[in-house]
């Protein structure tokens, strides 16, 4: 029985997946099954795990004496306040009365707002003041293997870099680009041994003071309100850099990401369904 | 005879009851062992305060003392305390408790917030008690206010301020200095290339809601954008995924073309509602790059997973490509796949810029002197820390 | 066509197929490459190591959807199985109403798998709406939010919950998101109650992470299918998160390979454009 329920799931997944070749009725089908299906499941876990025990439930059943599983001690008739308010929100979609459903919409972001205001005003401006601030000197740093791995990549590459611009080295033949890998690589793997005699002597934390320096550069990349020159376009200049090396990481992690769903989908094909593998 | 006998009857007796004098004297040497009647010296310093902590119900009441004499030193006896709680100050004790030696403290956790308690306290050495030492009244009390967040609020008050001074400064009138953003050149180069080649200007809003602050930013940027395709007379084709979007965006670009005095040239066909579906949406404006061919894709507001695939067929359509959004997680696509991004904050900037509205420009002065302020802060707790670890401030703000 | 031009002009297709193919051999031909462990993880592998068994319980939160399944999934199950090792109890919540489904099914096999009985080893409290909210309320009562079990058996009468009142009582956190929920434990469990949090995130949002745990705000991260294939080598029971590393890696591989000579071939034919042009001119 499962086998029929796994083999729809299968050819769905085949579907979709069809699209990578062309357009086609077949992943037409399947998109608008699932926007369908999600859309009907969502709305009965909704209100059996929302609607129904904060609103219908006390307001209905309490009244007729039944015990619903009520929490706060609170009584039936505050659980129609946000009910109503609830049911306003739909005005939107009839013009005259829409300026009603701004109030339940003031009440909703209000209250999400001012929930949220102070722990994320803690978690992430003040919490992450103090770590960055306290943690420059002689700290023991988890992350100094990657650091000093990651600084000798970018000495190599700086290297290599200048090598082929500046003195135009590895242009003419084959020998010549070897030459320029090597040196470069020899350059950085020297420069990450000496990073990381530094992290071992435990004097100060590079992975800390990159921080540091990459928080005040995209702080300052950020600023508006003077004209980025001299020093403060320098400081800048170094915050997209460092901006940017984010965003690469990011896209790596985005990529790692979307194809672990798609091993995910594979072993469901080959294991759940074919049983090719165990 | 009868003498003789009674000497033996005697001597008899004598043995008989010489072994229970000896008895006697095998019993327990208890001269050596004497029974402990000595109590412990009591606690001093006795105090019950109100527990102050994270989740402070009022129920909890903290007892602590200076340990008994003989704890550890003196007589070197004592083995526990044992707390006893009267809600009648002292007129009948309950057994609360036992702390072990060497302790001085400890924590009710059962009391009725609101209500009067004293509390008492004696030293046990296995035999017998001392004295009870008691202290209260003490009434266990919910906080109003969460003294350990102090720094929380004032920062909050000091943003919040600085944010409403700007907007009020920029509701008068003051000329409040924000620098021109890289990007909206970037926005113009692009509409006069596609001006220059006679095809028209692709303008996707985002696929965000109206009450989401990237839309709202976009739309200014898009009544920018319109009065410059009105001037030149370029197409302006502006795809939406929501309802909604769209009659704003109608309205804005209607109002654009009025103001710049060519209020024919507005084409309300060319502003058009696709899907709510995120891919269809995606995929539909694909269709229209790959058939009316635009020679400038600008993507500016709150994009999610289609982000890649607008952006991708855009660079293989071959037009030139500007982005705007505040999603982080979009931002690398974006990067990598159009002529010139603007990044987070950079959206907001260039559409306070843009629009000079006086809520956008407080928000975008107070937040840029709100990062002033943490650098200072920082610099300031980094010097305290190394001159006095100490130092009140240090403690107040940094180590909560 | 130069070789350039003819590699910046390969139809998509072709790499799709090249990416279907990295994908599916490794599954039948294993590379058995090692996984190597990395500090965020270690992290929080040793604050479970370091629950008492028997004792206080670990509050896992299930919060993923079907969505993010092949990189949430292998993570609960192998947090799952480290604790039902060691003895350590477990309660298992969710905020995700998907997630009711999936928590339970990860929480009945892994509990099958050790022989562990409800309500004296784990218990499943099911989902409540409202995340902030809940998340907030547990910190003054759990049995405010969550009078009864996803069960219906009230929380007083479950061996494992009594004497749990709060966040005191609670030894560590442990969110497993792939939506806005580990952070919301970061936010309104750990900054107003202090209590220490863990999170497992799919690898989109794991960067965005990274501050908190540098700032000690989480007691460990981990990243995606990867995190969870390292926690498995931690615990020496490989699964489907180990499984999946060969073909990541080979795949990985192949991308690294694909920017590389994209690369090369556009800074090439950047190049000969601009002397043919000045050729030209």
């Amino acid at each position: 029985m499962t086998f029929i329920w796994t083999t729809i799931g299968a050819l769905l997944t085949l579907s979709i997946y069809s699209f990578l070749y062309k357009d086609n009725p077949f992943y037409k089908f399947a998109e608008h099954l699932v926007v369908g299906v999600s859309a009907g499941y969502y709305l009965v876990i909704y209100y059996f795990n929302f609607i129904h025990p904060n609103v219908f439930s006390p307001v209905f059943l309490l009244r007729l004496g039944d015990e619903p599983i009520s929490f706060f001690g609170f009584h039936w008739w505050m659980a129609l306040i946000p009910g109503v308010l609830g049911i306003l929100l739909y005005t939107r979609f009839f013009p005259k009365v829409a300026w009603v459903g701004r109030y339940a919409l003031a009440v909703y972001v209000g209250g999400y707002a001012g929930l949220g205001i102070s722990p994320v005003m803690q978690a992430r401006v003040i919490e992450q003041l103090r770590a960055n601030a306290l943690s420059v000197a002689g700290v023991e740093d988890p992350f100094a293997t990657m650091t000093n791995v990651g600084l000798g990549v970018v000495i190599f590459a700086v290297v290599a870099y200048l090598l082929i611009v500046k003195r135009n080295l590895g242009a003419r033949n084959w020998l010549g680009k070897v030459a320029v890998i090597v040196v470069s690589a020899v350059v950085g793997y020297a420069g990450y041994l000496v990073l990381t005699l530094i992290s071992n002597a435990g004097v100060v934390s590079l992975t800390n003071i990159l921080l540091v320096v990459g928080l005040l550069g995209t702080l300052t990349y950020f600023f508006f309100s003077m004209k980025h020159t001299g020093a403060l376009g320098g400081l800048a200049r170094v915050g997209i850099v460092f901006l940017m090396v984010g965003f690469g990481a990011s896209f790596g992690y985005t990529v790692m990401s979307r194809i672990s769903l798609l091993i995910g989908r594979v072993s469901f094909l080959l294991h759940d369904w074919l049983h090719l593998i165990d | 005879m009868t003498m003789k006998l009674t000497a033996h009857l005697t001597l008899a007796v004598l043995f008989l009851a010489a072994p229970c004098a000896f008895a006697q004297d095998a019993a327990p040497d208890t001269t050596a062992l004497p029974l402990d009647t000595v109590p412990p010296g009591s606690v001093s310093g006795l105090t019950a305060v109100d527990y102050v902590d994270n989740s402070d119900e009022g129920d909890r009441i903290e007892i602590s003392w200076q340990a008994s004499p003989d704890d550890g030193a003196g007589e070197g006896d004592v083995v526990s305390y044992q707390l006893w709680r009267s809600e009648n100050a002292g007129a009948d004790w309950d057994s609360l408790g036992v702390a072990g030696a060497g302790q001085t403290r400890y924590l009710d956790e059962t009391a009725t917030p609101g209500t009067e308690y004293h509390y008492g306290v004696a030293a046990y050495d296995g035999t017998s008690y001392s004295e009870r030492v008691s202290a209260g009244p003490v009434v266990g009390r919910a906080n109003l206010f969460q003294m350990t967040r102090l720094a929380v609020l004032v920062l909050m008050l000091v943003f919040f301020g600085m944010v409403l001074t700007f907007t009020k400064l920029a509701e008068r009138g003051a000329d409040l200095f924000v620098r021109r953003i890289p990007g909206l050149n970037a926005i113009e180069e692009a509409v006069g290339r596609a001006t220059e080649m006679g095809r028209p200007v692709l303008y996707v809003p985002g696929i965000g809601e109206i009450d989401n602050i990237m839309t709202i930013a976009s739309l200014t940027i898009l009544s920018h954008v319109a009065k410059i395709t009105a001037r030149y007379e370029t197409p302006l084709i502006v795809p939406t995924a929501r309802a909604v979007v769209m009659s704003a965006a109608e309205e804005v670009v209607k109002e654009a073309y009025a103001e710049e005095g060519k209020p024919d040239s507005y084409n309300p066909d060319n502003i058009r509602y696709l899907s709510d579906a995120q891919f269809a949406f995606a995929g539909a404006v694909n269709g229209i790059m790959l058939r009316e061919k635009p020679a400038a894709n600008l993507y500016l507001g709150a994009f999610w997973a289609e982000s890649l695939l607008l952006a991708e067929t855009g660079f293989e359509a071959g037009a030139i490509q500007v982005a705007g959004t505040a999603m982080v997680s979009q931002l690398p696509f974006f990067v990598t796949a159009c002529d010139f991004t603007l990044m987070g904050e950079e959206l907001y900037a260039a559409s306070a810029y843009l629009s000079r509205e006086p809520k956008l420009l407080g928000g975008l002065k107070g937040s840029d002197w709100m990062k002033v302020l943490s650098i200072a802060l920082m610099a300031l707790g980094v010097i305290l820390y190394y001159v006095n670890q100490e130092s009140g401030f240090v403690a107040w703000f940094f180590t909560q | 066509m130069s070789w350039a031009e003819k590699v910046l002009s390969i139809d998509r297709r072709w790499i799709f197929l090249a990416i279907g193919i990295a994908v599916t051999i490794p599954f039948f031909l294993p590379l058995g490459l090692p996984v190597v462990v990395t500090p965020p993880v270690q992290s929080l592998y040793d604050a479970v190591e370091e629950l008492e068994p028997n004792s206080a319980p670990l509050l896992l939160s299930i919060d993923y959807a079907p969505a993010t399944l092949p990189e949430l999934e292998p993570m609960s199950m192998a947090i799952l199985r480290h604790c039902f090792r060691n003895d350590v109890n477990v309660v298992v919540m969710t905020l995700h109403p998907a997630g009711y489904g999936l928590a339970e099914r990860a929480l009945l096999a892994a509990a099958e798998e050790h022989d562990q009985v409800y309500g004296e080893d784990y218990a499943f409290l099911g989902f409540q709406p409202g995340t902030s909210a809940v998340i907030l309320g547990m910190g003054i009562n759990i049995r405010n939010v969550f009078p009864a079990d996803a069960y219906g058996v009230p929380l007083d009468e479950i061996p494992i919950m009594q004497g749990v009142r709060n966040y005191d009582d609670i030894p560590l956190v442990i969110s497993l998101a792939g939506w806005s929920a580990a952070e919301a434990w970061v936010y309104y469990a750990y900054q107003p109650y202090r209590q220490r949090v863990g999170a497992g995130v799919t690898a989109v949002m794991a960067t965005d992470f990274y501050p908190y745990l540098n700032a000690g705000q989480l007691e460990g991260l981990l990243g995606g299918m990867r995190g969870a294939a390292e926690y498995e080598e931690l615990i020496e029971t490989p699964d489907q998160g180990a499984r999946g590393m060969d073909s990541q890696s080979v795949i990985h591989l192949l991308i690294i390979v694909l920017i590389l000579v994209g690369n090369i071939a556009y800074f090439v034919s950047r190049k000969k454009k601009a002397s043919t042009a000045g050729a030209a001119s």
